[in-house]
């Protein structure tokens, strides 16, 4: 992946990552969207390791949207060892989820997420929702620059 | 140049002896001439004869000589005699040379001279007067000098001698030149060994002056002249008398002679020569050994001086500082460098210690030979920088072996160390006096005869003798009572004989008596003084008449408290500080049911036995000491309790002592007493209802003994009435049962009661009191509570586990409400879908399904946010702390308003509305009714919504508002989940909104309820306890 502002999507439900990348592009937002089905697998592409090796790994994401229930390593195991490495420490992660469980949200944010979004049922905010999270992260968020960190 | 003073006596001896043999020649020839005896003028024809004048200058020579034997005045005499014979000499020798005859002799002795036959008769011959002036002159100059060590008269005496040899030779060996000059009479041979006798004698006479010292001195030159002299004398005179007859007799040629003459001379003087030089050698080695003996000697007298600790200074015979040691150096200033052949008392300045005034030098009196040792008391030294020191001393003259005085030595002793150890001992003596006159006790000091010897002021008072009356009295006789002195008197040999003592050492108690004749208990302590001398014994003695006096009376309190300790009437302990019983009584052990084995291990505590009364005060376990006695139950170990009458005092600082006086007995006869009267006077019907109630009933007096019980009591703890009768209520229930009688009238407690048998049971007490006329009774409902309990424990194991069960349903339903959130997302927005990218090509049936398709999932979302916010309620964590009521509804009201801004609504909410409760929970209350108020008002153009309270105890909290309203038969329905009132497509609506708000108002210890009319508006009321 070249020089491009992709999103990495961490979502296992295969009906919610359809109608995500549908409110995304409905939503004119036109960033690649990169889509991994598990906690496993989010870390192996962000840490080009298992199937992703070789993968650059300056090459981060603009944001990460992360469900918390996900199989294998769940969302919240995926923050807290994004943050435990300087190379992700500061990427943005927005936490995606249909909780709203005041448990869940204290977690998030002590572990340094760096948004919490509850999926609404309904589609029409849903798409609001989307579309307001592309606006922030994509357009207005300024990140981090990638730490000169020896890759492994 | 020591002389030898032996000799020199021996020498003045012979001199005397010459001096006579002169003079008794002298005399001899003068009687001979006067008697004319021929014999006594002329020894010999041709040896000559000796004139009367010569004979009488021999005389007076002889006089001369023997008056100047010893120096003194009838030197004078001696030394006229001696210018006499010079005279005579000298007369003569004028006669001769002018040839006038002056005619002395003729003077003297008349015609007595004439009978010689001589040119000049009776005149002496010139070589005799010569001799007579050389010998008048030694005799007359005996002890003059001229110039240093020269004496006129030895080189008189020796020119005579010599002159007079020369004589004798000559008669000896026939020359008779040498004895005769020309045609003058020749001198006789007698003169010539008169003049060689006198001439000794005045050698001899001053044998330690001049030549004859070094020939007396006991030096090895004196030793050698000794020696050498008479060989040198005669050798050469006797060897050449020899050689002379050998050559007249013609046996012995000239020349052989001669030779024999020189070999004699000189095997003589050769062997003379080696036995001198033997005899020096054998001098010097033993003086040089002396000298060692000296010098070794000296060496150790330097160190003895040294090291001696007084101070030594010796002087030579004149007074000059010879040796000092140093302390003699440290006592005087000087050094003994500086000291040395300085006036001794330049050195040693010496006065008297109290007036100053110089005392006689010691070294003047040693020198004097004054007495040996003669001590210097008193007497200061004053030292070289003019400091004064205290001195002692003593000096003496030094002699050598053959007396003779050679110095003195002078020794001094600083006496600044003796006199401190004297202050310091004085000090010590007036301490020690001044202890003895102090001390309390007599102090009597007795010597080994039984003497009183000192005693102090105490021993005077005690006793009540004076001091000089008791010092020198015997002991025995003035303190100890006739029927001791005995035993003091043998005590005191037995002592003194082998060391052996009853007394020394110990504390003995014995009478003592007084002066007045009285006697007194006495503790006696005996020492010996340890000293020189014989033993002194000190006692001290101590009056013990009070101490026994208290001792007795202590006995005799004692044994009184012992009989009341014993008696058994009446309970008493003793206890520490720490309510640890220490002692107690018989009667007390009994009283509280408890063993002697228990008190000693300390098993008994006061704070079990009267446990504080009265709930939450720390109220000492008995009385203050001193206070009134107050009734009280003591706590058995055994559960009994026992009724005493308890008085408390303190017995010293740590521990406290209680009487306890048994009540029980007068209680168990109050009782029987009271039983008696209220059996008579009480109403039969009291006792039947007594006996028909369900609960076991126990009557008790105050103190918990128990009057009156029922038959169900029997029933219940097994015990038959009479057993129960009379004995504290307490044995029937396990441990310290609260104290019914007293603290809790009134109340409901749950013990454990115990049967008979031991078993335990649960029981519940309520404790009621009843006035009568005896006073107030305690009457205690029993009721068995054991199936009761054992059913609340059922029902609390099944609501626990109900608990459980509840909480995991939770716990699963709020999982299942998110998962269900997922399906319902992608039906709607799968929908959604639909009907944007495909709307157009289906038809409006279609559209209108699909529509609902999304609506229900809508709805369905929005039932499960609902539901999850129940089951929320229930299960965070409530908070409490203070809640702004009025910003809270003003926020929602601006919530509802912006989400509808079409709408005319007036919102009314009171100010200052606060509330303790959860901030989170108490918004959704308020976003529940004020969201179903707004609801419910929608229907009507204008609307009015309030939020207040009503004034009361607790505030009354409402939401008001003139909306649609409900009907008040379904008002029990209101809080019930999925409830609703209205029609779905009236008013929207989860149906959890009003139980969710019911859930947290009960939460929140409040209450809810609700007011209305159909179209007339609700009033929802809340309550919350803060």
């Amino acid at each position: 992946m070249g020089e491009r502002k992709f999103i990495l999507l961490v979502e296992d439900n295969k009906d919610d990552e359809l109608l995500m990348l549908r409110a995304l592009q409905r939503n004119q937002i036109p960033n690649e969207v990169m889509v991994t089905r598990d906690g496993v697998e989010a870390l192996d592409f962000l840490f080009a390791t298992g199937a992703h090796v070789g993968r650059d790994v300056s090459q981060l994401p603009q944001v990460v949207l992360l469900d918390l229930k996900l199989p294998r390593v769940d969302g919240l195991e995926v923050l807290r060892r994004l943050r435990a490495d300087p190379r992700t420490r500061l990427l943005p992660v927005v936490i995606l989820t249909s909780s709203k469980e005041e448990a869940d949200v204290m977690q998030s944010y002590a572990l340094g997420a760096n948004s919490y979004v509850r999926k609404p049922v309904d589609f029409a905010q849903f798409t609001e929702t989307m579309r307001t999270l592309g606006i922030f992260w994509l357009l207005l968020n300024e990140i981090p620059p990638v730490p000169r960190v020896a890759s492994s | 140049m020591a002389s030898d003073a032996r000799l020199g006596n021996k020498l003045g001896l012979a001199s005397g002896v010459c001096s006579a043999f002169v003079g008794v020649l002298g005399l001899a020839v003068l009687v001979g001439w006067v008697l004319d005896i021929d014999l006594l003028e002329r020894t010999h024809p041709p040896l000559g004869s000796m004139k009367p004048l010569s004979a009488l200058a021999f005389a007076m020579s002889a006089g001369a000589l023997w008056l100047q034997r010893e120096p003194g005045r009838a030197g004078r005499t001696g030394r006229a005699l001696g210018w006499a014979v010079a005279l005579l000499g000298l007369v003569t020798v004028v006669e001769y040379v002018t040839g006038h005859e002056i005619g002395i002799e003729r003077l003297l002795f008349g015609d007595a001279v004439r009978l010689e036959s001589t040119l000049t008769p009776g005149r002496m011959s010139p070589v005799t007067a010569v001799h007579f002036i050389l010998l008048g002159l030694a005799a007359a100059l005996l002890d003059a000098r001229a110039g240093r060590a020269h004496r006129p008269a030895e080189w008189l005496a020796l020119a005579v001698a010599l002159a007079s040899l020369l004589a004798l030779l000559g008669y000896l060996l026939g020359a008779r030149s040498l004895y005769a000059v020309g045609s003058y009479p020749s001198i006789a041979l007698h003169t010539t060994i008169g003049f060689l006798v006198a001439a000794a004698a005045v050698l001899l006479a001053r044998p330690d002056h001049g030549l004859m010292r070094l020939i007396t001195s006991a030096t090895p030159g004196g030793h050698l002249a000794r020696r050498m002299l008479p060989a040198a004398l005669l050798v050469p005179a006797v060897l050449g008398l020899l050689r002379l007859r050998a050559l007249r007799s013609g046996a012995v040629g000239f020349e052989l002679g001669l030779a024999l003459f020189c070999a004699a001379n000189i095997v003589c003087f050769t062997g003379l020569v080696l036995w001198n030089a033997r005899a020096l050698a054998q001098l010097d080695e033993s003086r040089r050994r002396a000298e060692d003996a000296v010098r070794a000697s000296e060496e150790s007298l330097a160190i003895t001086l040294d090291s001696i600790g007084e101070a030594v200074v010796s002087t030579d015979a004149d007074g000059r500082v010879g040796r000092m040691n140093p302390v003699a150096e440290a006592l005087t200033g000087w050094r003994e460098a500086e000291a040395t052949g300085r006036d001794c008392d330049e050195v040693l300045r010496i006065v008297k210690a109290d007036t100053r005034e110089s005392l006689p030098s010691p070294v003047g009196r040693a020198l004097r030979g004054d007495v040996v040792a003669r001590p210097i008391e008193r007497a200061l030294l004053v030292a070289r920088d003019g400091g004064e020191h205290a001195i002692t001393g003593s000096s003496a003259p030094i002699r050598d072996a053959s007396g003779v005085l050679r110095g003195a030595v002078v020794v001094l002793r600083d006496r600044a160390p003796e006199e401190r150890a004297e202050q310091v001992l004085r000090e010590s003596e007036a301490r020690k006096a001044a202890v003895l006159e102090a001390s309390l006790d007599c102090i009597v000091t007795m010597d080994h005869t039984g003497a009183i010897v000192e005693l102090n002021g105490a021993a005077e008072r005690d006793f009540g003798f004076t001091r000089a009356a008791a010092i020198g009295r015997q002991l025995g006789d003035l303190m100890i009572p006739v029927a001791l002195r005995e035993r003091h008197r043998l005590g005191v040999e037995r002592y003194l004989a082998d060391g052996q003592s009853r007394i020394l050492g110990r504390r003995i108690e014995l009478s003592a008596l007084r002066a007045d004749g009285s006697v007194f208990p006495a503790e006696l302590t005996v020492s010996r003084i340890h000293s020189t001398g014989p033993p002194m014994f000190t006692g001290t003695i101590r009056d013990i008449t009070e101490r026994q006096r208290a001792a007795e009376a202590l006995q005799a309190s004692e044994s009184r408290f012992r009989r009341l300790f014993e008696s058994g009437l009446i309970g008493i302990v003793v206890a520490d500080s720490s309510g640890v019983i220490c002692d107690a009584n018989d009667a007390f052990l009994r009283m509280v049911g408890s063993s002697r084995d228990a008190l000693t291990a300390g098993l008994l505590d006061w704070g079990e036995l009267a446990p504080p009364t009265g709930p939450g005060t720390d109220r000492p376990a008995h009385p203050p000491p001193g206070e009134q006695p107050v009734e009280r139950e003591l706590h058995c170990r055994d559960g009994g309790r026992v009724p005493v009458l308890l008085g408390v005092t303190q017995l010293d600082e740590t521990s406290t002592i209680a009487f306890a006086l048994d009540l029980r007995e007068r209680r168990r006869a109050e009782a029987a007493i009271a039983s008696l009267r209220r059996e008579r006077a009480s109403d039969a019907k009291f006792r039947a209802l007594l006996e028909a109630a369900a609960d076991a009933t126990i009557i008790t007096d105050r103190y918990g003994i128990v009057m009156l019980v029922n038959g169900r009591t029997e029933v219940m703890f097994g015990f038959p009435r009479e057993e129960i009768l009379g004995q504290p209520a307490g044995r029937l229930v396990r441990g310290a049962a609260p104290d019914g009688a007293r603290g809790e009238l009134g109340s409901t407690v749950e013990l454990v009661g115990r049967r008979k048998d031991g078993s335990d049971f649960l029981i519940e007490v309520s404790v009621s009191p009843i006035e009568t006329e005896d006073g107030l009774l305690v009457s205690n409902s029993i009721r068995d509570i054991t199936q009761r309990k054992e059913a609340e424990a059922v029902l609390r194991r099944a609501r626990d586990e109900a608990e459980i069960a509840i909480g995991e349903l939770e716990a699963f339903s709020y999982s299942v409400a998110h998962d269900l959130r997922t399906p319902l997302r992608a039906i709607n927005g799968f929908s959604s879908a639909l009907l944007e990218d495909w709307g157009e090509r289906l038809d409006d049936e279609a559209r209108e399904y699909l529509s609902r398709i999304r609506g229900g999932a809508s709805n369905m979302g929005q039932l499960i946010d609902a539901l999850l916010t129940l089951s929320g309620v229930s299960r965070v964590g409530l908070l409490r702390e203070p809640v702004d009521l009025t910003q809270l509804a003003k926020e929602v009201a601006a919530q509802l308003s912006g989400g509808e801004p079409g709408r005319r609504v007036d919102f009314a909410i009171e100010d200052g509305l606060e509330q303790m409760g959860d901030p989170q929970l108490l918004r959704v209350v308020l976003e529940n009714l004020l969201g179903n108020s707004w609801k419910f008002t929608s229907r009507q153009k204008a609307s009015h919504i309030q939020f207040g309270s009503a004034p009361g105890e607790a505030a009354v909290y409402y939401v008001r508002d003139d909306g649609a309203g409900f009907d008040m038969k379904y008002a029990d329905k209101l809080f019930t989940p999925f409830q609703r009132l209205h029609q779905p497509g009236e008013f929207s609506g989860t149906g959890i909104g009003l139980a969710t708000v019911h859930r947290i108002v009960r939460r929140h210890g409040g209450r809810i309820w609700a007011e209305a009319a159909e179209d007339r508006g609700a009033t929802f009321w809340f309550t919350l306890s803060g």
